[in-house]
């Protein structure tokens, strides 16, 4: 009995290393890349590492093709406006629909429910024609404005603040707390996990998106990062390996980071998502 | 005049039906400043769901009815984007690469997913390791990612031959060959998502108490038997909501396409919300695009309804 399990365990074991491999193996062959010049690509056996080591001459080649820290502050700002300005609407919205009744609250929040099953393609159209009559074509407004609120984030948040006892707001309007008092100073502290939650999903949603930055900006100055390095890889560069990797790396350092800090909220907020239903 | 002020400004008829919650919570009677600051708090989301989500989902089912180059006003045509449409071998073309990606992708991978879930489920050493690394392409952006899956794909000397070259198989053109392309994009959509469902399986599986695993070996069940008769039917809401999440994702899936393959070669990769964009902003062709897109809404539903069906949990 004891033999069988220690062979299942080994085997367990084994599986895990071959997956984790597998995917650790393009994030290294990504450095190792980065690390050579662009002859040395075609020419080295695959796993050396180069005797001189190409990654600043590569990483200066990058400065040199794209503006990138302009695309980089881009998406910081665009992902940091729709991340925070998003909360703070869905926090005031989810406590609304939460804790106070009000003609029309249960058509509110259906509509909103509802609006989760509408996918960005059919709307990303109409999306564009009323940023091009606002004028917001190229502009910070027209990359965050129409996604600032998600409906997501409401309803989640509206779930989370249901759970919070009305005695505790009762008392703290007792105490003569006002509205937005009892739910910046006592709902939402007692919320900090979901918010936290949604706002590293948020965040890594809107780094991510290709779509309407492609749709919504014509300068080169508005790119956001996944933009310009979509834009990058399109165009001549594409073909030259080295640079494109030493960009990558820049792309996804602070990223990775982060990731390493903070792994376990990163997972548990995508977790927390998939149990909340 | 704060909010708080107007609360007792408002003098309100007795309340004998309202809920004692509610009564206790803003002091009796006190509605009208209770419906007021509702509708305060929930209005600035209203007015944005009603610009920026009700009014462009409507807008679409319009355009589709429409020609128009945004070039003055869209001309209203009935039905015609749609007949034209269904006899556009473009869209059927793109119909079924969509089919082949979201079914290509989703079928390998969620079983994977699974899998790696089960194995985690358990106290291991090294577990958080594990996940981290098996989660970590799910933190990269979609545009890195095909980056460096470019240079694992590089025909010459390129990562892939690794796995291929024991087998004599060299100089793949990954990327340029109508049978290739596809493969190559759901390889890297696997290599993407598969720790991400992962995590969500895996948060499932931990609300599954060992107690039901500790009865059924104790009435003598096999591994594959408490598979089947405990994990499957207890994951079911689970498995429903990552169903529907990743096949409305891998549906909509842009950016690995236009990133990696353009679309190419010869439209081998050519996915649906790529043929909206192309007709859209390529050929100024809103309502063609408007009408391809509303059909992708309509089969995306179906889609969501059938799985909200056959998963539904049973009671």
């Amino acid at each position: 009995m004891r033999q069988r399990q220690f062979w299942s365990g080994t085997l367990i074991h084994l599986c895990l290393i071959v997956a984790s491999l597998l995917i650790a193996l393009p994030l290294v062959w990504m450095v190792l890349t980065a690390l050579k010049t662009h002859q040395q690509v075609f020419t080295e056996p695959m796993w050396r590492i180069p005797a001189e080591v190409q990654l600043g001459a590569n990483i200066a080649q990058v400065f040199k093709l794209i503006p990138f820290w302009r695309y980089f502050s881009n998406s910081l700002i665009v992902a940091t406006v729709v991340t925070v300005g998003g909360l703070y609407f869905s926090t005031l919205a989810g406590f609304g629909l939460a804790k106070y009744r009000f003609p029309g609250r249960n058509l509110i929040f259906a509509v909103i429910v509802a609006t989760m099953m509408i996918p960005f393609i059919v709307i990303m159209i109409p999306e564009y024609i009323i940023v091009r009559r606002l004028g917001w074509i190229d502009t910070y407004a027209g990359l965050t404005i129409p996604f600032l609120i998600s409906s997501f984030g409401i309803f989640m948040l509206r779930q989370a603040f249901l759970t919070v006892s009305d005695d505790i707001i009762a008392s703290a309007r007792i105490d003569g707390a006002h509205d937005l008092r009892v739910l910046f100073q006592i709902v939402v502290p007692l919320n900090v996990p979901i918010l936290v939650s949604l706002a590293i999903l948020r965040f890594l949603m809107e780094w991510d998106t290709l779509m309407w930055p492609l749709v919504v900006t014509n300068s080169t100055r508005m790119r956001t990062l996944s933009l310009g390095l979509a834009i990058m890889q399109n165009d001549r560069y594409g073909a030259d390996f080295p640079t494109l990797m030493a960009a990558a790396l820049l792309a996804i350092a602070p990223v990775v980071l982060l990731y390493a800090f903070l792994q376990r909220y990163f997972i548990k907020s995508v977790a927390s998502f998939g149990l909340k239903e | 005049m704060s909010i708080d002020d107007r609360r007792g400004a408002v003098g309100p008829p007795a309340e004998t039906q309202r809920p004692l919650s509610a009564v206790r919570l803003f002091g009796g009677g006190v509605s009208g400043h209770e419906a007021r600051m509702g509708l305060l708090l929930v209005t600035p989301a209203v007015i944005f769901f009603a610009v920026f989500m009700l009014y462009p989902f409507l807008s679409a089912f319009w355009y589709s009815f429409t020609s128009w180059d945004l070039v003055g006003p869209p001309r209203f045509v009935g039905l015609r984007n749609y007949v034209r449409l269904f006899q556009d071998e473009d869209f059927w073309n793109a119909a079924k690469v969509t089919a082949y990606y979201t079914f290509g992708l989703l079928v390998p991978m969620l079983p994977l997913s699974l899998l790696l879930a089960m194995l985690l489920d358990r106290k291991l050493r090294g577990r958080a390791f594990y996940q981290g690394v098996l989660f970590a392409p799910a933190v990269l952006a979609a545009v890195v990612v095909s980056m460096i899956w470019r240079v694992v794909y590089m025909p010459q000397g390129g990562l892939y031959l690794l796995f291929t070259a024991p087998f004599g198989l060299t100089n793949i053109p990954w990327l340029n060959d109508v049978h290739w392309a596809m493969p190559a994009l759901i390889i890297v959509g696997i290599w993407k998502n598969v720790g991400y469902y992962m995590v969500i399986f895996l948060a499932g599986l931990q609300g599954i108490s060992p107690t039901f695993y500790e009865a059924a070996r104790v009435d003598g069940a096999g591994t594959w038997q408490q598979f089947r008769r405990i994990t499957v039917p207890l994951l079911r809401p689970i498995m429903l909501f990552v169903a529907v999440v990743s096949m409305t994702k891998a549906f909509q899936g842009f950016t690995a396409a236009y990133t990696l393959t353009g679309g190419g070669p010869a439209d081998a990769t050519k996915v649906l919300p790529l043929l909206v964009y192309e007709n859209a902003f390529s050929f100024n062709k809103m309502g063609y695009a408007s009408a391809i897109a509303v059909i992708m809404f309509l089969v995306l539903l179906m889609l969501t309804l059938i799985q909200f069906r056959t998963l539904r949990p049973e009671v």
